[in-house]
């Protein structure tokens, strides 16, 4: 590999390769360079068509010809090569590799940034176009408090205990750097490292953290997070995560808006239902952390049912709402004002009242605004006062904090000094006054008016735009006039008001903001659109289409289609990595740790490490099967799957897919009732035999509800679950690495992915007719 | 030649995602009542597959359709004087069982259920009796290919295929299916109006929606015999006979039929079609590999001065005559030969019309080089070094969905009706794709246009209107006159004032 040798100035020599180089080299192509390279595409080594055969079952001829055409269309269309991916890939352990593995040969033939060509990433409603504005709002920050926001991955993971029943990552990925932890004492490192958040903070309630503080003479901000600092270096004071299982630890109060949490949001479902709810589960696995873990407590026995309360705002009976403690319906989307955008159409669209909310249901806003107000008056008795909040968050992407960690130290093992924001979590006191939450939830602060809005780093005025909302919907509150949040009409219009992608004139500003960033001209490209107001309104008598904004990284003026980072690829837009480029290589410690600092192919976890099938051996008699989610074509994901239009589409139930060799083996026929399990839970529905399925394979379409249908399970004896009942979550711990450039904590952006499409089942026939 | 109109359909099955929203629009609109819970006037099916009712196609068991036979054209379903013999018992009559037991669930039972030490769960029960019972039966049961080794496998439609391909199909490597979306072909020869004992079911003049009166329908329930593609249905529950009505309601406020309006691929088209009624019988009576071609030719050009004479002779109006002119379904059909109707061999004259689809290669399993993790072979596709968007031109026997299968279904088993216009499909993609490649329209791409017999000008307008076309272009509906309609049995101002009041009367069982 070409390498060349530099001198530094303090007399060091060191070696420099490009990262192109490097790549070649990672893949095995030998350019005539002297070298343990492949010979040619016929030499079974990494990363030839002919190594390839073994893993993908495809032919290298076939390989071959397929990347040429990628190439040659590369060349010829200037880069309109196009993969279309959804979630799918993210549920596998190596998802990143996956990923990354498809964006290097897009970058590679110059097809990332446009049209036709990239990465189109198609998963489902989650894009927030107007996240600028409808931050400050969702998390309180106009009036000034840092919000606390978790990776959900991490929180179950921890909480549902499912940690306990695995001996952790390394008994399914081996590392470079040959680590044997386990997944949670990565999980502990991050946090206490600044890398990811997580709730509760402390073994102890912050409020009382701040309280003990200020008894021992801290005044300021300062002095009090000097407290906090001391208190964990010392060990007085520990964090949550740590012991987990010890009862201070636990979460307690759960609300469940706009997700079936319990249900197919819940990876490992019956654990949830063993360690959140203390109800019945089918989960039969044995714990096998014991011993393997270094950085928690293992607290025996695993404590069951650590929930008090679980309330759910919902329109339907889902099986969240089955399982939970109160339901507060909730209006559906044709009942309330709301509005609506995709990752995948550049329209904002409205919802609207057709009809008013039937019987007792209200509208999301409405139930949130009467709980606020109930906990507003209560406060007058219970916390009449205002109290000192201690807010731990990680060290943010899009912020300074990126600079924050050149190594990776650990403060606890004395390496480092423990410094907030720098090797440790950032810490803020906020004052919070609840008997004023009410009205501050109904009325936007006065930071969106002072501070403006932004987001990936840019932060653009809107004092102007403010004072004139306030003006259109008035609401006074401590003497100020402010724009009223009362009504969802009004939250709406907020939202779209103040955020570039639907004000013309704001999209100009962070355009401007971008400039000084860059040095690169860019305000022309909202010029035209500079007088653009999009209104509630607006979209009710036709959606409109969003503007071009630095807010995110396409143009899609005068009709243009959006394609990921055309503005990046055309106008010079730094990424906002390290380089301000695409990275081919990721120089994260942690990356060089687990030896994926550069693309790199892994075997995908096998059965026997996952160890969820050990129990169910001994009681099966078939085979293992490979268990496959993927979406379902009769709901979007659990909505809709249960009411009589989809249940008569899919066969009165959610069916279970084999390939028919398959199910000619294990005496199985379409229609007959059949139970999937492993030491995770069951499941049992009908099957359907087909061609088409893989063999090895059983599928289950996501996502299904337990509450229909749904027989008792002649394995275990009680109610049979649902399609994630035989999973469970594992997450990769590289995912949590943090505090350097891009690999920085920012909302719905970073952390480990809930891993739960590794799994084996063994699929067998009832013997007869199930019990109801 | 007696000129008459006709409102056509045109399903473009290249785009069909078989999503069933179709379906759904028809179900909430029309049958979501007692008695028609089974019925699906549009139902979307997988093919290879049975289709809905299970095994429709079998008109040896099923009796629907015309048979032609020295030299006459006979019901199939029985003569006049068997008609007479059995008109209380008709052997041939499908069954509930035969299309499924509809069934829903017992949501109750989430709130009812009393406190114990298991979760409850909404129990199936069917919506007939009311009664606990497993489904075992539905609209679309064989959905992408379930349980094909029992209906895919069982498919009519492969029969004559050679043995070899239709083990292919039940491969992985191989498999291959599509989806066909059906509603009444409101055929201008339909049997299901000749089988009517009390005439109760009619064909409409204006535009050729065949309707069914229940005033004075009597439940004979000859007509859901008679029908060959069975979309006629009977209500249990008033005791009437019902059929996809073409959204006449809609047609006649200028707006397409629910099941076209709502698809989500956008396959569908509405057009007018100018068709000479006095040679209906004789189209019929062709045989099979000729019936596409006698249908075709019965339909006339709008734009032929005699045909345009002819029409307003008929009182066809000139807005109806344009509509014809522009309409979608005569390109399809008559301009570039690309749409057929479904089972010609039925000689009912179905006027609604399929795209073919086109597939892409087979792919072949190889012995694996080296026997490894248990792989019963390497997945390969025989391509050429160079040309690869050629090759399903070139060798359109490769296609995984056979030509043979396609003609079963779309023209009396006559390939040769299939291959050009697939052919032409291909080649507008191949011009769209080397234009994309190589930066106009290439010699090679001129070379597939000739020989596939069509102009440049010919292949954008079909690109146009395949992948480009605005709703306008896609439903072309012409303008019904109510008022002319209306003063054929009524003060036309009386019935605008009139209508929507006055006694509400549901027919009487047996009346």
């Amino acid at each position: 590999m070409p390498v060349k040798y530099v001198v530094t100035k303090e007399g060091e020599k060191v070696a420099v390769a490009t990262v192109f180089d490097l790549l070649m080299a990672q893949f095995g192509v030998g350019r005539g360079l002297p070298g343990d390279y492949p010979r040619d595409y016929g030499d079974e080594l990494p990363y030839t068509p002919a190594w390839q055969e073994k893993w993908t079952g495809i032919h290298r001829d076939t390989l071959l010809k397929y990347a040429r055409s990628w190439a040659e269309n590369g060349l010829k269309t200037k880069g309109k090569n196009l993969i279309i991916i959804g979630a799918g890939i993210n549920h596998w352990y190596h998802n990143n590799l996956m990923y990354r593995a498809g964006i290097v040969a897009l970058m590679l033939t110059g097809s990332v940034g446009v049209n036709g060509g990239g990465l189109a990433h198609y998963v489902g409603q989650e894009k927030l176009a107007n996240q600028a504005s409808w931050g400050p709002i969702a998390f309180a920050t106009d009036w000034g408090y840092p919000p606390r926001q978790q990776n959900t991955p991490s929180f179950h993971y921890v909480h549902s205990d499912q940690w306990r029943y695995e001996r952790g990552f390394s008994a399914y990925d081996k590392t470079a750097a040959g680590l044997t932890d386990h997944t949670i004492d990565h999980q502990v490192r991050a946090v206490r490292k600044g890398w990811l958040p997580f709730f509760p903070q402390f073994n102890k309630s912050p409020l009382e953290v701040v309280k003990e503080a200020e008894a021992r003479g801290a005044k300021t901000e300062e002095e009090i997070i000097q407290y906090v600092v001391e208190a964990l270096k010392r060990g007085e004071l520990r964090f949550a995560v740590e012991d987990p299982d010890a009862p201070e630890n636990w979460p307690r109060v759960w609300f469940i808006w706009r997700g079936n949490a319990i249900g197919t949001s819940a990876k490992g479902h019956e654990y949830f239902l063993k360690h959140y709810l203390g109800t019945h589960t089918n989960a039969v696995a044995e714990e096998r952390a014991e011993g393997q873990v270094q950085e928690v407590v293992y607290r025996k026995p695993a404590p069951e049912g650590k929930l008090d309360l679980v309330v759910n705002l919902n329109f339907r009976m889902d099986t969240s709402a089955l399982y939970s403690d109160i339901v507060l319906p909730a209006a559906t989307w044709y009942e309330k004002d709301d509005i609506n955008t995709t990752d995948l159409h550049t329209f904002i669209n409205p919802l609207q009242a057709a009809v008013p909310p039937a019987w007792e249901s209200k509208p999301d806003w409405d139930i949130f605004k009467a709980i606020a107000k109930k906990v507003s008056e209560l406060a007058q008795v219970h916390l009449p006062n205002p109290v000192k909040d201690l807010v731990m968050i990680p060290l943010q992407h899009d912020t300074p904090d990126e600079l924050a960690q050149a190594e990776d130290l650990d403060w606890k093992k004395g390496e480092v000094e423990p410094i907030p924001g720098k090797t440790m979590p950032k810490f803020r006191v906020v004052e919070r006054d609840y008997t004023k939450l009410y009205e501050k939830m109904v009325t936007l602060g006065p930071v969106v008016e002072k501070a403006g809005v932004g987001m990936h780093g840019l932060t653009i005025p809107v004092e102007d735009f403010y004072k004139e909302l306030a003006e259109r919907q008035p609401r006074v509150f401590q003497g100020e006039k402010r724009p009223s949040l009362e009504e969802a009409r009004e939250v709406a219009e907020a939202i779209l008001f103040l955020d570039p992608v639907s004000n013309g004139e704001l999209a100009y500003r962070a355009f401007l903001d971008e400039e000084k960033k860059t040095g690169v001209r860019l305000a022309d490209l909202a010029e035209g659109n500079r007088h653009v107001r999009i209104s509630f309104k607006d979209l009710v008598a036709q959606p409109r289409r969003q503007l071009t904004t630095p807010t995110w990284s396409a143009i899609i003026n005068l009709g243009r289609a959006y394609s990921p980072y055309t503005l990046n690829v055309e106008r010079l837009i730094p990424w906002r990595t390290l380089t301000g480029r695409q990275h081919f290589y990721l120089d994260h410690p942690n990356y060089l740790a687990w030896g994926e600092h550069l693309p790199t192919y892994k075997p995908r976890p096998e059965v026997f490490m996952l160890q969820e099938t050990e129990k169910a051996a001994k009681e099966a008699q078939g085979k293992l099967l490979n268990y496959i989610t993927p979406h379902g074509k009769w709901s979007i994901h659990s909505t809709y799957s249960e009411n009589h239009r989809m249940m008569t589409l899919s066969r009165g139930g959610y069916p279970v897919w084999l390939n028919d060799k398959d199910a000619a083996e294990l005496g199985i026929k379409d229609n007959d009732w059949v139970e999937l399990f492993n030491d995770n839970g069951v499941f049992v529905q009908r099957a359907i035999v087909s061609a088409r399925i893989p063999r090895g394979t059983v599928f289950v379409y996501h996502a299904t509800e337990r509450t229909v249908g749904i027989p008792k399970s002649p394995l275990r004896g009680k109610r049979a679950g649902m399609n994630n009942s035989i999973t469970r979550a594992r997450l990769k711990p590289v995912l949590m690495s943090g505090g350097y450039a891009q690999f920085t904590y920012a909302f719905n952006y970073w952390g480990p992915v809930g891993v739960n499409r590794d799994t084996w089942v063994f699929v067998r026939k009832l013997e007869k007719s199930p019990e109801w | 030649m007696k000129v008459r109109a006709h409102m056509s359909m045109l399903f473009h099955l290249d785009k069909c995602i078989g999503c069933h929203t179709c379906s759904i629009a028809c179900k909430n609109l029309w049958t979501d009542r007692k008695g028609a819970e089974y019925m699906w006037w549009n139902n979307v099916e997988t093919r290879p597959g049975t289709g809905y009712p299970t095994g429709w196609e079998d008109q040896e068991r099923f009796k629907g359709g015309w048979e032609y036979k020295d030299g006459h054209l006979d019901l199939r379903l029985h003569s006049r004087t068997q008609g007479l013999f059995r008109l209380f018992f008709n052997p041939a009559l499908p069954s509930l069982d035969d299309y499924y037991e509809p069934f829903t669930f017992r949501y109750s039972d989430l709130f009812t259920s009393p406190e114990g030490e298991d979760q409850p769960t909404a129990i199936p029960i069917s919506m007939i009796t009311g009664e606990p019972m497993t489904p075992g039966a539905g609209p679309n049961w064989d959905d992408d290919l379930s349980g094909s080794p029992l209906y895919a496998a069982n498919d009519p439609n492969l029969k004559g295929l050679d043995p070899e391909v239709q083990a292919q199909l039940s491969e992985i490597e191989g498999v291959v299916f599509q989806y066909l979306p059906r509603i009444c072909n409101h055929c201008l020869n339909p049997s299901c109006v000749a089988a009517c004992p009390s005439g109760a079911i009619y064909k409409r003049a204006e535009d050729g929606v065949v309707l069914v009166n229940e005033n004075k329908c009597k439940a004979w329930r000859m007509c859901v015999a008679a029908c060959p593609y069975k979309k006629v249905y009977y209500n249990w529950a008033t005791g009437k006979s019902e059929k996809c009505i073409l959204c006449f309601p809609r047609l006649e406020t200028g707006q397409a039929p629910a099941c076209a309006h709502s698809c989500v691929g956008r396959i569908r088209y509405m057009g007018v079609l100018l068709y000479d009624a006095d040679r209906i019988p004789e189209a019929a009576m062709v045989p099979d590999e000729r019936l596409v071609e006698s249908q075709l030719g019965i339909i006339l050009d709008p734009f032929d001065p005699e045909v345009i004479a002819a029409a307003k002779a008929e009182g066809i109006d000139e807005g109806w005559i344009k509509a014809a002119q522009n309409s979608p379904i005569y390109k399809f059909v008559k301009v570039w030969g690309l749409a057929f109707p479904l089972h010609p061999e039925y000689r009912t004259l179905a006027m609604m019309f399929y795209v073919p689809p086109l597939s892409p290669v087979v792919s072949t399993l190889e012995k694996a080089l080296r026997a490894s993790q248990g792989r019963e072979g390497l997945v390969r596709l025989d391509l050429p070094e160079t040309d690869l968007d050629f090759e399903v031109y070139e060798s359109l026997e490769k296609a995984r969905m056979p030509v043979k299968y396609l003609a079963n279904l779309f023209s009396a088993g006559n390939e040769s009706l299939i291959v050009p216009a697939l052919k032409k499909m291909l080649a507008v993609r191949i011009l769209k794709r080397q234009e994309s490649l190589e930066g106009g329209v290439t010699e090679k791409a001129r070379k597939v246009l000739q020989d596939a017999g069509l102009t440049l000008e010919e292949a954008e307008a079909i690109y146009r209107l395949t992948t480009l076309p605005t709703l306008e272009e896609r439903f072309v509906l012409p303008p019904y006159h109510r008022e002319m309609a209306a003063e054929v049995w009524k003060d036309p101002l009386a019935h605008k004032g009139e209508t929507g009041f006055g006694y509400i009367q549901p027919p009487l069982r047996g009346e």
